[in-house]
């Protein structure tokens, strides 16, 4: 008999099996259509600390904070933040928590028209200072290990650059964008002098729909193998929590402030700043090379939003002298969320991190 | 044979034939001068339709959504200059109490 069945007691498992299956198919794919039963997301407990604009910092309470300086995580200014909190198991922060740091969280409520005016320079020059003093405060530190994932990467290298003197002990940037010259479809929009006036929404700001289309053209056919690997596994319970859980979040976009988007266009993307030493804030030239903190670059080699060769530059950029580079198997997201994260991209982070942190007494 | 059910083999054979295509024309002259003209003419019936929708609130006597969005502008504005101003206060306070302690 074909497929090893070989007596009547397999065809009868088989066929239960089966049924069992398209039972499932049929219960979760309702649940899909109906989109009940979806995850909670981002559950770590935690506190506001100070919020000043759009501008949040959260702590996650923790009692299991057995090193310090803080770790403060700047997140990107695109999307939201509870992909570092996805689900209980599968946390970014819950890792970090369980290795014993203070984590605290720079986050960003959605933009309106009151953010349409800010400038790289109220981020670089305004957000982060202030959250870092207020991070270094609320843990009664002196330093704090900042730490930047995609946009908030770029964030966090434009005041490190701009702050030789910050009080940071360490800076770990993940996927984060720096020689824009390799960045395909977006460095061609800005050759084809993208018409940034005509995307702004009324409030000013880049709408979230689309920052959306613009990573769906990155990989056109991304989603169509989304949807056929879902079909393939709709039967797996745990798939589908996963499922809803990561294309939830990679949908979930938010506006982009209208005046750091131009300036990011122009002058990150377009004149390739941070490579061409061409980034000015406030009006002085700001240079990678004056950053001489302690830095991790963490690249993820299939990352198709931040692919390697435009993040790999970074630590010849740099001017420090501690400087490593951590590359990684794993795509932009993988390396917070799921397995790889978990086995290899977070506890090589935490190693880093420790290295450069000292045990308090408890 | 790779194990692969056959519906991933036709679908990855697919996938290498389509994909690359699909990423060469989105990043193609045409495609992004498409985008570009794309964004420019739905900015241009926005305005449009907002300019008509304003002749006929304001006929009635009436706001119109422009006038709303206008506000809400110079409201942010306000706010931000609100908030350089406490910054800036903060600041001074900050130095100030150092300068007490010293």
């Amino acid at each position: 008999m074909a497929g090893g069945l070989r007596t009547p007691g397999d065809v009868i498992g088989r066929v239960r099996a089966d049924v069992e299956r398209n039972a499932l198919r049929a219960r979760n794919g309702i649940k899909l259509v109906a989109g009940v039963g979806k995850p909670r997301l981002g559950q770590t407990p935690k506190d506001l600390v100070w919020s000043r604009g759009h501008a949040q910092l959260w702590r996650y309470r923790s009692d299991r904070v057995t090193l310090q300086p803080p770790l403060l995580i700047i997140f990107s200014l695109v999307s939201k933040s509870y992909v570092l909190d996805l689900q209980p198991g599968n946390s970014f922060v819950e890792h970090l928590q369980s290795a014993g740091f203070d984590v605290f969280l720079l986050d960003w409520r959605e933009a309106d028209e009151r953010q349409a005016g800010e400038r790289l320079e109220d981020y670089a020059d305004g957000y982060l200072p202030e959250a870092v003093a207020h991070t270094g405060e609320a843990a009664g530190a002196d330093t704090v290990n900042l730490f930047g994932y995609c946009y908030g990467g770029v964030l966090s290298l434009l005041y490190a650059a701009h702050h030789p003197d910050a009080a940071l002990r360490s800076l770990t940037v993940m996927a984060t964008p720096v020689d824009f010259s390799k960045w395909g479809l977006w460095r061609d929009l800005a050759d084809h002098e993208l018409p940034l006036d005509a995307i702004l929404d009324e409030d000013g700001n880049v709408p979230a729909s689309t920052i959306r289309q613009g990573f769906r053209l990155l990989k056109p056919t991304g989603e169509i193998r989304q949807y056929a690997t879902l079909l393939d596994n709709v039967w797996n319970d745990a798939y589908v929590t996963a499922y809803q859980a990561m294309t939830g979040w990679s949908n979930d976009h938010v506006p982009f402030p209208g005046a750091a988007a131009r300036q990011t266009l122009e002058m990150l993307v377009r004149d390739n700043g941070f490579v061409c030493d061409r980034v000015r804030l406030g009006g002085d030239l700001v240079r990678l090379s004056d950053i001489r903190f302690p830095l991790l670059t963490v690249i993820a080699e299939r990352d198709h939003i931040v692919p390697e060769p435009v993040a790999a530059p970074l630590p010849e950029l740099v001017g420090s002298e501690d400087n490593e580079v951590l590359r990684l198997d794993a795509g932009h997201v993988g390396l917070v969320v799921g397995r790889t994260a978990a086995k290899i991209t977070i506890p090589r982070i935490i190693d880093f991190l420790k290295v450069r942190s000292e045990k308090v007494a408890r | 044979m790779d194990g692969k059910p056959l519906f991933w083999r036709v679908f990855d054979k697919a996938e290498e034939v389509v994909a690359p295509r699909l990423e060469d024309a989105v990043r193609s002259d045409p495609f992004l001068a498409a985008l570009g003209l794309g964004a420019r003419a739905r900015a241009r019936l926005r305005r449009d339709v907002e300019r008509r929708s304003q002749w006929l609130w304001h006929l009635v006597n009436l706001p119109a959504g422009s006038d709303v969005t206008h506000l809400r502008r110079q409201v942010a504005e306000l706010d931000r200059e609100l908030r350089q101003v406490s910054i800036a206060l903060e600041h001074a306070l900050a130095e100030r109490r150092r300068d007490e302690v010293d």
